[in-house]
């Protein structure tokens, strides 16, 4: 598929904090691109690089074929963004927000208005168009800037935290959306949430620490694990310590953690979780549960130095 | 479409918004100035015309000047630093050129409105004749004035981000302008020492050539030249410093 971005050896720093570090990737044209990392990995920053926001240091960043720092007023309208932060123009409406917006863009005033009148319907806030912006609750702030990323009709859309406070029906209409979108769109959104990421990418990068540990689909990221399960078994009363020494016994348990009255781990035999269940049974074991390693744990394992 | 297009309308929209506030600021402004600054004055000073018709042009300088500088300065501090509308028009295909121009272009917009107010007002407080000539030329030289104040404005409210530091420059722009440069108290009532560096700045001399055309003077022109160049120049630093802050974590 050809390429609608493309990441060659970026880094940025400040200081001596390395905040992207010699990063390499691309995005295929017409897909979803999900970035998941802990606060501070890069995910934003890299979504601000893409729209101008920040300068790299180094390296060279591509959209459809043109080079941001070069040709960055064409880069920049191609792009709608939606940013984590609010920053809405108090000094206008919701409808002035987004129809100005549109025309820096390019929109003629008639094409603006027409846009945003049909994102504001879509995203049911027509009837708030003509109030101030601040005077909104969160959730609808940021289906405006949703709106106002999408007003001018953007080869690529970036989303930062796209439906953090939004209500379910919202968040579910504005994944209908993105749905519809990403036939003849790029998508690329950064996201803490592993369900939303599971959901609708269609191709998921860990980044940690400014550099992207792992990507690919879905499954293909599932399938490094080998078949990794997690378990979670939940005692009445804490087990004692030498239950937790005895486990510590067993060399293909992996990630044995006492949280409370929970026991997670992880491993890849049924074997070592049947012994392991024989030994619990013993300490007042209540519950159990099991499940294929997902996302999740993929994340959690990358990121705290690995789940072997 | 140019973007200057919709950041203009942009600007209208927000004036059109708070369209009351901003012509009571346009009356009262001068009103206040005259009152409390230039009657007390009048008693104490005395030149061979009358005090309060020499010192309109003090009155003009000093309310469409600071009008320009805050309007300036504040917008560019809201965008930058109290809220992040910045990435909102910074994400946009413009450049740092379009958002400095259009700041200028906003302080403009407002200081000339202060400025119109501010000479109807005081012709109709003064009893004042101005012939249509003479507005022309006060006009001409009052554009450079404004022209000056909002780019100065622009610089500051790109680098200040401090509110109480910010009302502290404005406090000493203000007094500066009422009493450092003989817009209300004539210059002839300061040491040497004082005049010597005063004389050499520009903008003295564009202030002198306001007051020329009420004095029936005649002008100054090379302090109205030096006074758009050296708005010129700052115009350009300004510039260089936005690519130096703007798209900068």
């Amino acid at each position: 598929m050809e390429a609608s971005i493309t990441f060659k050896a970026v880094g940025k720093a400040i200081g001596r904090k390395t905040l992207l570090a010699d990063l390499s990737f691309g995005v295929e044209k017409g897909s979803t691109f999900v970035l998941i990392g802990e606060n501070g990995s890069g995910k934003s920053m890299i979504l601000k690089l893409l729209v101008g926001l920040i300068e790299k240091d180094t390296g060279s960043v591509y959209i459809h074929g043109q080079d941001i720092s070069s040709r960055s007023l064409e880069t920049r309208s191609m792009c709608g963004y939606m940013p984590q932060n609010i920053n809405l123009d108090d000094d206008l409406t919701i409808f002035d927000n987004i129809s100005i917006h549109g025309q820096l863009h390019g929109l003629t005033s008639a094409e603006a208005r027409k846009n945003t009148l049909h994102w504001a319907e879509l995203l049911g806030f027509t009837q708030f168009l003509k109030q101030s912006p601040y005077d909104q609750a969160f959730g609808l702030q940021r289906k405006i800037l949703f709106a106002r990323a999408l007003v001018h009709d953007p080869k690529v859309l970036l989303l930062d935290e796209p439906t953090t406070g939004m209500d379910p029906h919202s968040r579910s209409t504005v994944w209908n959306i993105l749905d519809k979108l990403h036939y003849d769109k790029t998508i690329i959104f950064a996201t803490q949430n592993f369900t939303e990421a599971e959901r609708y990418a269609n191709r998921i990068a860990i980044l940690h620490q400014g550099n992207i540990k792992m990507d690919g689909t879905l499954e293909r990221l599932i399938e490094t694990t080998h078949g990794l399960t997690n378990y979670r078994l939940k005692f009445s009363k804490e087990p004692p310590q030498e239950f937790m020494d005895q486990l510590e016994q067993f060399p293909r348990i992996l990630r044995p953690r006492l949280k409370g009255l929970e026991l997670e781990f992880y491993s890849r035999e049924r074997q070592q979780f049947f012994k392991v269940l024989r030994l619990a049974l013993e300490h007042d074991l209540a519950d159990l549960d099991t499940s294929i390693c997902r996302l999740r744990d993929l994340f959690i394992g990358l990121t705290e130095g690995g789940l072997e | 479409m140019n973007p200057l297009l919709p950041l203009f309308k942009r600007e209208l929209l927000e004036f059109k918004k708070h369209v009351f506030p901003t012509v009571l600021f346009w009356v009262l402004m001068p009103i206040v100035i005259h009152t409390f600054l230039a009657i007390p004055l009048s008693r104490i000073i005395t030149m061979d015309i009358r005090y309060l018709n020499w010192s309109a042009g003090g009155i003009w300088i000093t309310a469409a000047g600071m009008t320009a500088f805050l309007q300036s300065a504040s917008r560019m501090r809201k965008i930058q630093f109290e809220s992040q509308q910045i990435d909102a028009l910074l994400k946009s295909p413009i450049s740092n050129l379009d958002l400095l121009i259009i700041n200028i272009a906003r302080g403009m917009m407002y200081g000339i409105g202060q400025f119109i107010v501010a000479i109807l007002i005081t012709s109709t407080l003064n009893n004042e004749y101005l012939s249509l000539s003479s507005i022309l030329i006060i006009s001409i030289q009052m554009f450079t004035l404004i022209l000056h104040f909002s780019v100065v404005g622009t610089l500051i409210g790109m680098l200040v981000s401090n509110g109480i530091f910010f009302v502290n420059i404005s406090f000493i722009l203000f007094m500066g302008i009422t009493m450092g440069f003989g817009n209300f108290i004539p210059l002839k009532y300061y040491p040497y020492s004082f005049l010597s560096v005063v004389n050499t700045i520009p903008t003295t001399a564009a202030f002198e050539n306001v007051r020329s055309v009420i004095l029936h003077n005649p002008f100054n022109w090379a302090g109205f030249f030096l006074t758009l160049f050296g708005t010129i120049f700052i115009g350009i630093i300004t510039l260089i410093i936005s690519h130096k802050i703007f798209r900068k974590i």
